[in-house]
């Protein structure tokens, strides 16, 4: 590997949940390996941010979580997206559309 | 986000009052978690024990992992706190000397502060049992601001002419006028009375507590009756209903009883025994007042009423005094032959806190001082043993123990501390309010006010507590 996987910019990894749940719903492992698989490897998710970020959103409403049989038969949490979590993720992506616009227009200037 | 709110504490509460069960669910989870991560590295070929190793590198290990979402919610405080005090509790208790003399030190010092708080409290802030009391105001000669009095005639004046008035009542003074041999059955006792215009009462804006107030009509016919005051009443009448009716002689002339006045009402007098007609008063028919100003006589002989008056809502009492001055000049021309500079308006509370105010002002700076140093005696206390649990705090940090919430461990111990001294301290205030009350003066403190720890002295006590626990490490 070239680059080692780098940490996530601070406050993102609940943005990137949510969107990786706006497919569908998801156990946490899928979940770590889609974030990983989308990003092409550039991001690496620890179980500890992960599972905070979980908690965190969960107690805000914007995922809910229930436990299902895997395809390879074992429980796990599935965890999937609410109105309100769908309405968030919007905001967020237009939000955050717009800051890089910007981010890059502020570095890109001479 | 209200909801999003009761959803976190729900879920906090939860994590609270069922970790074991919230516990397993996370528990289950990770395993699950790492188990899938596992499978995928074995599939790549490894072997089991390298691939639960490199998961554990890649990916963090179940206990620490299940740390980080624990301390995460904010139920992880409360019990953080809670491991806090019963270890705060533990270290207090295994060195009681200092325990003791910190506690016993910080009691000290808050018990005499919420003492003297409560004496401030009920003599200078807490309101005056009467109507709307910052509207009643003593008028008195601008020199002798403390017990002026007028001729009657000048209070009709000021009564009959001013408008920043809604009422102006008029009672002898207190010395030699109102003080009477009363006599009802017993032995006879020599008291203070109040000889009061009828407009008194409704002025006060205070009715009876038993009984009955006298009319306008009873002081112009000059009828004989008596309202007594709760003190008297318990005294000579045991509180029983039928004294009311009862004929009680006031200097040899009988009079019958007509009501009660509340406990808490005191005025113009401390010791105020009852209150009769202005018109009964033994010198009211002085021929002295009748005729002319006798030069031979000093002014007092003739000015032997004061005044309390009540300013209409619209009224200030800078407007009030210049009124009521600019009437006197006008009807009394000659009045500073009288030897008077002029009438100065002074507001019910402060007359009746004059002395006391400065007094009480001065003690509690005093004993906040004390406070101030009990607090830092203790906190010295609190540094030495600091130095002798270096080692202790070395092998916290050592451990991982993050600087705030070292710091958090010792603040835990000054509050469970000063928590201690306050609970102390409230007892020592309550001794103590009892032996200031005996040994003040009694017209120190003025008659209305009724001096006991209560909620907001109590408030005080805890507000010195929290902030002597915030002071100390």
């Amino acid at each position: 590997m070239a680059e080692k996987p780098s940490d996530l910019v601070q406050g993102t990894l609940d943005m990137l949940i949510l969107k990786t749940l706006a497919l569908e719903p998801m156990h946490g492992y899928g979940i770590a390996v889609r974030i990983e698989q989308m990003s092409k490897g550039v991001f690496r998710v620890n179980a500890g941010s992960l599972f905070v970020a979980f908690q965190r959103l969960q107690r805000s409403g914007l995922i809910r979580s229930e436990w299902k049989a895997t395809e390879n038969s074992r429980r796990a949490k599935y965890y999937s997206l609410t109105a309100r979590g769908r309405e968030k993720l919007n905001s967020e992506t237009r939000e955050w559309g717009r800051q890089v616009a910007a981010i890059t227009r502020v570095l890109e200037a001479s | 986000m209200p909801m999003s709110l009761l959803r976190s504490l729900a879920s906090g509460l939860r994590s609270l009052f069922r970790r074991s069960h919230v516990d397993e669910e996370l528990d289950e989870e990770l395993h699950g978690f790492l188990e899938m991560a596992t499978d995928e590295k074995m599939k790549q070929g490894m072997s089991r024990k390298d691939a639960l190793r490199a998961v554990r590198l890649e990916r963090g290990s179940i206990i620490v992992t299940k740390e980080v979402v624990w301390a995460a919610g904010w139920e992880s405080l409360v019990e953080t706190c809670w491991q806090d005090l019963r270890f705060a509790a533990r270290t207090l208790r295994k060195s009681p000397g200092f325990a003791a003399v910190a506690v016993l030190m910080l009691a000290v010092g808050i018990g005499a502060n919420s003492a003297i708080f409560s004496v401030m409290q009920a003599v200078t802030l807490r309101p005056l049992p009467y109507k709307h009391p910052e509207r009643l105001v003593l008028l008195a000669d601008s020199q002798d601001a403390a017990s002026g009095a007028f001729l009657f005639k000048d209070i009709e004046s000021f009564k009959s002419q001013s408008h920043s008035f809604e009422d102006i009542a008029a009672y002898y003074r207190d010395s030699g006028f109102s003080r009477v041999v009363l006599t009802s059955g017993g032995e006879p006792e020599f008291v203070q009375g109040a000889f009061v215009s009828a407009n008194f009462f409704p002025l006060m804006g205070v009715g009876p507590a038993v009984g009955r107030v006298f009319a306008t009509e009873e002081e112009s016919h000059r009828d004989r009756v008596v309202v007594l005051s709760y003190g008297i009443w318990m005294r000579r009448f045991g509180g029983a209903l039928d004294a009311i009716g009862k004929m009680i002689q006031i200097d040899g002339m009988p009079s019958q009883i007509i009501g009660v006045m509340p406990a808490t009402f005191e005025f113009p007098a401390r010791d105020q025994q009852f209150w009769a007609p202005l018109t009964t008063n033994r010198y009211c028919d002085d021929p002295a007042l009748t005729t002319n100003i006798d030069p031979g006589h000093t002014r007092y002989f003739y000015e032997r009423w004061q005044a309390i008056g009540r300013l209409s809502p619209s009224a200030t009492i800078i407007q009030a005094q210049t009124e009521t001055n600019a009437l006197f000049r006008r009807s009394e021309p000659g009045f500073d032959k009288r030897g008077m500079a002029g009438i100065t308006l002074t507001p019910l509370r402060v007359t009746l806190t004059r002395n006391t105010r400065l007094a009480l002002i001065v003690l509690f700076c005093a004993v906040t001082l004390v406070l101030l140093i009990s607090c830092s005696n203790v906190a010295n206390l609190l540094l030495a043993r600091a130095t002798t649990r270096e080692k202790e705090f070395a092998l916290r940090t050592a451990l991982g123990a993050r600087r705030a919430r070292l710091v958090r461990l010792l603040m835990v111990e000054s509050l469970v501390l000063a928590i201690a001294g306050a609970a102390l301290g409230i007892f020592i205030a309550w001794g103590g309010l009892k032996l200031l009350v005996a040994a003040m003066p009694q017209d120190l403190i003025p008659a209305e006010t009724v001096i006991a720890l209560n909620a907001p002295v109590l408030l005080f006590t805890l507000g010195i507590a929290a902030l002597t626990a915030r002071s100390q490490p």
